[in-house]
C-alpha cells in the first residue's frame, strides 16, 4: 500500500512537469504577444520591441523556460506581465476565493446526492428511483452558465435574495461570504448531483442483489441495520472514486462560474491569463489546477483503500 | 436465482411508463431544435440580425413575443436561429471524434502489443482532464474560431470513443470469424475496417449519443466563455455571456437562449438514454 502511494505520488511531479512544458509551447507557438496585449493595437514595433527586452520576452524560448523553471520551484514565481504585481500572493488569494466556492459545493451536494442516489437505488425501477434518475440525468446535462443564467434570473434579480455579483467585501464576516457564494455555488452542485447519485444508485443496486445481504435479510435482521451496516459500506465505494475525480471536474465549472458572476477566483484567472498571454501567471494557475486535481484522485482511491480491507492489505 | 432487493410494495410499471414518456420528449424537443437549426429562415418572425434602434431591451409584447435585445433585435427570431451553431458544431465535432476514435480503438484493441500499451496511456491522460480547462487554455492560445472549437472538442472526446471500441474489439478478435478472416488470408486493415466494425456498431452509436450530449455542453460552454464564434452570431451561449450585462433590466434576453439550450441538452441526453436502454436489450 505504502509502496503504491509512493509510485502514485512520484508519478504527479513528472505529469506537472509536463503540464508546464505544454503551456509554455503552446503559448510560445501562438501569434498572440505579450507587449502587444499591454501596449494595445496602437503602439509602434519599436515600442513593442523595446517592451519584450524590458520583460525579457525576446530570449530564446528555452532559455526563458528554463529560467522560469528554476525560478518557479525555489518558490519565485516571478510577477504578472499584465498587471505587474508578484505572482504568487496574488494566485494564492484567487485558489482561497475558489476553495470556498468548491467546499460550500461539495458540502451541500455529497450528502444530499448520496441520499438521494440510495433512495433511488433501494427502489430500483419504481417511480421513486425512474423520478431521481431522470431528474438527475437532466441536471447533470446542464451546461453550468445556463442553471446558473436562469438561478441568477430567479433569485438574484426577481427575488432579489442574493446578489448577482460574488464580489465579499475585504472584511466580510462568514455570514456575509456564504450568502455570495450561495448562488454562484448552486450550478455546480446540479451538475455533481446527477454523476454522484448515479454513482450511488448503481452501488446500492448490486449489493442490495448480492448473496451477503440476501443472507443477512433471510436471517432476520432488520433492513435498518441491514442497509446501514452490510450494504452502505461495500456500495458507496466506487463513488467515493467518482467523487474525488468529480473534484477535478468542478475546476472547469469555477471556469463558468466565476466569469457568470464575476467572482475573482482561479477559473477566471486561468482564463483571464490565457486570453491576455500572461504567461507566468497561466502557468502558475495552470499548475495548481492540476496538482490539485491529481491530488484529489489520489485521496479518493486513498479513502476507498481505507474503506476496503481487501484493497489495504494487497501490495 | 436472484436475490431480488427487498421490496415494501408497489411495481415498477410506473416507473417505466415514465421512462419511454420521457424519451419521447426528449426525442421530440431534438427534432424541433433540430428543424429550426435547418428552417429558421423561414420560421423566424423576424430577421434575427436586424437591429432595431427604436425599441431595445423591450419586454415581452404582442409584437416581440420574448422581448428584444440591447439592439432591438427580436429575441424569439435569434433564439430560433440560435439553434444552428450548437447544431453544426457539437454532430460535427461528435462525429470527427467518432472516426478518430474507432480507428484509434480498433487498431489498438486489433493489434495490441507495444502500440496498444502507448495509446490506452495516452488516453487515461487525456480522459482524466477536465475538459473546459484544456479547451479554454488551447483556444485563448491559439485562436478562437469555430473550426478551433469543433478541433478541440473531437480531439477531446476521442479518447473516450477509443476506449470503448477498443474494449468492443477485444471481445470480437478473438471470436471464430476473425480466424477464418485470417486464414483465409485477409489484410490486417480488411479484417479490422469490414469484419469487425461492422459487429461492434451498437456500443459506438451508444457512445456517440453519449458524447453528442457532452459535445453540445461543451460547445455552449465554448461559445459562453467566447472562445468560439463571435457576434453577431445568435448562438445561445454567446447570448447570455453579451448580455448578461442587461440580466437587471431585460432578464428574458439571456433566460431565452438559456432555456433553449437547457431544452436542447435535456432532450438529447433523454433520447441517448432512451437509445442505450434499446441497444441493451
Amino acid at each position: 500500500m505504502a509502496r503504491c502511494l509512493l509510485r502514485r505520488l512520484g508519478l504527479v511531479l513528472p505529469a506537472l512537469w509536463l503540464v508546464s512544458v505544454l503551456i509554455f509551447a503552446l503559448a510560445e507557438i501562438v501569434p498572440g504577444d505579450v507587449a502587444r496585449t499591454i501596449l494595445g493595437p496602437y503602439a509602434t514595433p519599436d515600442q513593442a520591441a523595446a517592451l519584450r527586452h524590458q520583460l525579457g520576452a525576446d530570449r530564446p524560448v528555452p532559455v526563458r523556460y528554463a529560467a522560469w523553471l528554476g525560478s518557479f520551484v525555489i518558490g519565485r514565481w516571478g510577477d504578472s506581465m499584465v498587471l505587474h504585481r508578484p505572482v504568487r500572493p496574488f494566485v494564492l488569494a484567487r485558489l482561497r476565493n475558489s476553495l470556498a466556492l468548491a467546499v460550500i459545493a461539495l458540502v451541500c451536494v455529497i450528502p444530499i446526492s448520496l441520499g438521494l442516489g440510495i433512495v433511488a437505488g433501494l427502489n430500483e425501477d419504481r417511480l421513486v428511483d425512474t423520478a431521481i434518475s431522470l431528474i438527475g440525468l437532466s441536471l447533470t446535462a446542464i451546461p453550468e452558465f445556463v442553471s446558473g443564467v436562469i438561478v441568477l434570473v430567479v433569485f438574484g434579480v426577481q427575488l432579489g435574495w442574493f446578489p448577482i455579483i460574488a464580489q465579499p467585501p475585504a472584511g466580510a464576516g462568514l455570514v456575509e461570504r456564504l450568502h455570495d457564494l450561495l448562488l454562484p455555488s448552486i450550478p455546480l452542485m446540479l451538475v455533481l448531483f446527477g454523476y454522484i447519485a448515479r454513482m450511488a444508485r448503481a452501488g446500492m443496486v448490486e449489493v442490495m442483489a448480492s448473496d451477503y445481504i440476501r443472507t443477512a435479510v433471510l436471517k432476520g435482521l432488520p433492513l435498518r441495520y441491514v442497509i446501514l451496516r452490510h450494504a452502505l459500506r461495500n456500495a458507496l465505494l466506487p463513488t467515493i472514486t467518482v467523487i474525488g475525480s468529480q473534484v477535478g471536474w468542478l475546476v472547469g465549472g469555477l471556469v463558468v462560474v466565476e466569469t457568470l458572476f464575476t467572482y475573482p477566483g482561479l477559473g477566471k484567472l486561468i482564463y483571464d491569463s490565457a486570453v491576455g498571454h500572461d504567461v507566468p501567471v497561466l502557468e502558475a494557475t495552470a499548475l495548481l489546477v492540476a496538482a490539485i486535481f491529481m491530488l484529489s484522485n489520489l485521496t479518493a482511491d486513498l479513502l476507498v483503500a481505507l474503506l476496503n480491507p481487501r484493497i489495504r492489505y494487497s501490495d | 436465482m436472484d436475490a431480488a432487493p427487498p421490496r415494501v410494495g408497489g411495481r415498477p410499471v410506473l416507473g417505466r411508463l415514465m421512462r419511454s414518456a420521457a424519451v419521447l420528449a426528449g426525442g421530440a424537443v431534438v427534432v424541433f431544435w433540430v428543424f429550426a437549426a435547418l428552417e429558421w429562415r423561414v420560421i423566424t418572425p423576424y430577421d434575427p440580425f436586424a437591429v432595431g434602434p427604436a425599441h431595445p431591451l423591450a419586454s415581452p409584447s404582442r409584437v416581440h413575443w420574448l422581448g428584444t435585445d440591447d439592439l432591438g433585435r427580436d429575441v424569439l427570431s435569434r433564439v430560433l436561429a440560435g439553434a444552428a451553431p450548437v447544431l453544426t458544431i457539437a454532430p460535427a465535432a461528435t462525429l470527427l471524434s467518432l472516426l478518430g476514435g474507432t480507428t484509434i480503438g480498433l487498431v489498438a484493441g486489433f493489434h495490441r502489443g507495444l502500440l496498444d500499451d502507448v495509446l490506452m496511456r495516452l488516453v487515461d491522460a487525456v480522459m482524466s482532464l477536465p475538459v473546459i480547462i484544456p479547451a479554454t487554455v488551447v483556444l485563448a492560445l491559439v485562436g478562437r474560431s469555430t473550426t478551433n472549437v469543433i478541433l478541440a472538442i473531437a480531439v477531446l472526446f476521442s479518447p473516450l470513443v477509443a476506449r470503448t471500441v477498443r474494449s468492443a474489439v477485444l471481445v470480437e478478435r478473438e471470436r471464430e470469424y476473425v480466424d477464418a478472416a485470417r486464414l483465409r488470408g485477409d489484410r490486417s486493415f480488411y479484417i479490422m475496417f469490414f469484419e469487425i466494425l461492422p459487429n461492434v456498431t451498437s456500443p459506438l452509436i451508444v457512445e456517440g449519443t453519449i458524447r453528442l450530449g457532452y459535445a453540445v455542453f461543451t460547445a455552449g460552454t465554448l461559445s459562453f466563455l467566447q472562445l468560439g464564434i463571435q457576434p453577431p452570431s445568435p448562438d445561445w451561449g454567446l447570448t447570455v455571456a453579451v448580455e448578461r450585462a442587461f440580466v437587471q433590466i431585460a432578464p428574458w434576453t439571456v433566460l431565452a437562449p438559456a432555456l433553449a439550450l437547457a431544452s436542447l441538452v435535456i432532450g438529447v441526453n433523454l433520447a441517448a438514454d432512451g437509445v442505450r436502454r434499446a441497444l441493451a436489450e
